[in-house]
């Protein structure tokens, strides 16, 4: 039996009407019903070659699909490339909001700084002129330096500061409506575990301690602030201490304690520098050359200390009225901080053997070396070559606080 | 014809997605020189206005009847200034990472005696009459100019010691140009 013959197909003879298939087309094997639609088309077409000619050819559809895969390749590695950015600058800055938010409340507080200097006989007793006073202080430089050994063995990198502004922090509520009250405030980086920030039912038996780099912010409230302890009063010859008072223990008696009125302000900090300096203008005057412009005559190796001179202290910088420190604010702070995002600190694995990972104890010592010691743009090893060489996602903040309260005064050598 | 009209239809969105990208970047370059432009000029700032007023007025090295000139100073993506280590002549490690330039002008004062009111200094308050012209003795303009130059192209400057805006948007070099007062604090 032939397709023609079936009953409702198509017929073969010319000019016959072509009948729709009917469901007798569907008893017909695979092949022949294949036939039969061919067939039935070409009819319509009028010949078979002029529907060839109308479709595309293999060779133009694999170009089609080839020239669509590199297009789609294409895209689909753009589109990688700019989610890989957008999750990474994401990432990026909602790891450093925390880091920036620091460095923002730490300078702003900063360029609050005062000492409330005025003039004083230099010597109640027997004046022979007038002198600049002041019970407050104002102290910058390395950390080791400034604070002595850590009661816990943490260690401390890079700078500290210590100073006191009128912020009216009081935990004593008979005190909150005085705004103006004095504060003894500082800021130096730590490096250590997390245990002491933890609740203690949280302990390393059930959490491994963290062992990160960290900005921890000194927070002395008023009611306890300890500077009038040493600068208040007269001494046993009836000099006032605080012409005498050289000491240090005003930060490090609040510091070096076991509840000390410290806290985390951001983590991953691993470096701050503080520099105290004159304008560049300023300087460039006091050195004759504008060669090595990271030097600062105010703070050759970063100290600065506007305490008096203790005795014996022989500094080149006290018998300098452009130069000399005592008693007075910094005309600017070149405050710098190297952060890194928590991925990377994860990434390096430190442990509680680990100390001086970046070899900051060999970093930060002279101001001339500033630059050298930091950035990538010698051909030293600087902090910045060390963090590019450990994959360390960072970030540098620097700026130049001007402290409202510096008046600086060329009028007294020491 | 299907796939023609596909890959028509892809190739549109692509180039209107090629085009999204083009103007995305050069918002982001706008947005990243506005806020570090913004730290670079308050940084220049604060050293200005903590300068010792003569020296300040001693510290020009270019100087016209009106203007003198700071030297420039460089900084770098994130607002780092870049000190030379030899002053004036950056090594190419410096070279480098240096992304923004700043040229300083800073204006002359007048002259120091009130009575002589010649028209050599500088006045920011013209009146068109030569004997009521306020000279501002204590007190100078600051225009602060920063330039998104990475490879310290030569930029032309004007006849007031400002680089060229003109000049630097044919380089296509960024220029962002702040003003400020300083004045003298105390007593001469």
């Amino acid at each position: 039996m032939t397709a023609s013959e079936t009953p409702g197909s198509a017929s073969t003879g010319s000019g016959e009407q072509i009948k729709e298939p009917t469901d007798g087309l569907r008893a017909l094997s695979p092949s022949k019903r294949r036939w039969s639609c061919n067939h039935r088309t070409s009819q319509r077409c009028g010949a078979a070659t002029r529907c060839n000619a109308q479709a595309f050819s293999l060779v133009e559809m694999l170009m089609a699909v080839f020239i669509l895969t590199l297009l789609i390749a294409l895209f689909t590695g753009l589109m990688h490339q700019t989610s890989t950015m957008w999750r990474r600058t994401t990432g990026k800055i909602e790891q450093f909001q925390e880091a920036r938010d620091a460095f923002e409340t730490m300078t702003r507080r900063l360029g609050q700084a005062t000492l409330n200097v005025y003039w004083d006989y230099d010597n109640a007793n027997a004046p022979t002129k007038y002198e600049r006073n002041s019970e407050l202080r104002f102290i910058s430089g390395p950390a080791d330096d400034l604070l002595g050994p850590s009661p816990d063995g943490r260690e401390r990198p890079t700078h500290a500061v210590f100073f006191q502004a009128p912020f009216g922090v009081s935990d004593d509520a008979a005190e909150s409506g005085f705004p103006n009250l004095l504060n003894t405030w500082g800021y130096y980086v730590e490096y250590g575990d997390d245990l002491r920030e933890r609740p203690p039912f949280i302990t390393a038996k059930i959490l491994a301690p963290r062992y990160r780099y960290r900005l921890m912010e000194l927070r002395q409230v008023a009611e306890r602030d300890s500077i009038y302890d040493f600068t208040s009063g007269f001494d046993s010859a009836g000099l006032a201490r605080s012409r005498t008072y050289t000491g240090k223990q005003w930060f490090q008696s609040a510091v070096n304690v076991s509840a000390a009125p410290v806290r985390v302000v951001a983590q991953n900090v691993v470096a701050l520098i503080i520099t105290p300096r004159l304008s560049q203008s300023d300087e460039l005057a006091v050195k004759g050359s504008s060669d090595g412009m990271d030097a600062s005559p105010l703070a050759p190796n970063y100290l600065y200390d506007s305490s008096p001179p203790a005795p014996g202290v022989t500094d080149s910088r006290y018998k300098d009225g452009r130069l000399n420190p005592v008693n007075q604010l910094p005309p600017l702070l070149q405050v710098t901080m190297v952060t890194m995002d928590e991925a990377s600190a994860g990434r390096m694995n430190f442990q509680s053997g680990t100390k001086d990972f970046f070899a900051l104890k060999e970093r930060f010592l002279q101001s001339a070396d500033h630059t050298r010691d930091l950035l990538q743009t010698g051909d030293t090893g600087s902090l910045e070559n060390a963090l590019i060489s450990r994959k360390a996602n960072y970030r540098i903040f620097s700026t130049n606080i001007q402290l409202q309260g510096a008046k600086w005064s060329r009028a007294q050598t020491n | 014809m299907e796939v023609v009209l596909t890959l028509a239809v892809l190739s549109f969105a692509c180039i209107g997605l090629l085009g999204l990208l083009s103007a995305g970047l050069g918002n982001f370059r706008t947005a990243m020189n506005g806020v570090t432009g913004s730290q670079i000029f308050q940084r220049v700032v604060a050293d200005l206005q903590q300068t010792e007023f003569d020296t300040l007025l001693a510290g020009g090295a270019e100087t016209t009847n009106d203007f003198f000139l700071l030297p420039e100073r460089d900084f770098d993506e994130q607002g780092n200034e870049i000190a030379h280590a030899a002053a004036g002549s950056p090594n190419p490690q410096e070279m480098r990472r240096t992304l923004y330039r700043v040229r300083t002008r800073v204006s002359k004062p007048g002259a120091g005696n009130i009575a002589d009111q010649s028209d050599s200094g500088f006045t920011s308050i013209p009146t068109g009459d030569e004997a009521s012209r306020f000279q501002l003795r204590d007190t100078v303009f600051i225009a602060i100019q920063i330039a998104n130059n990475p490879g310290n192209r030569e930029l032309p400057a004007d006849n007031r010691m400002l680089w060229s805006a003109s000049a630097a948007a044919r380089q296509s070099c960024p220029l962002v140009t702040y003003t400020a007062v300083v004045t003298r604090n105390g007593h001469r």
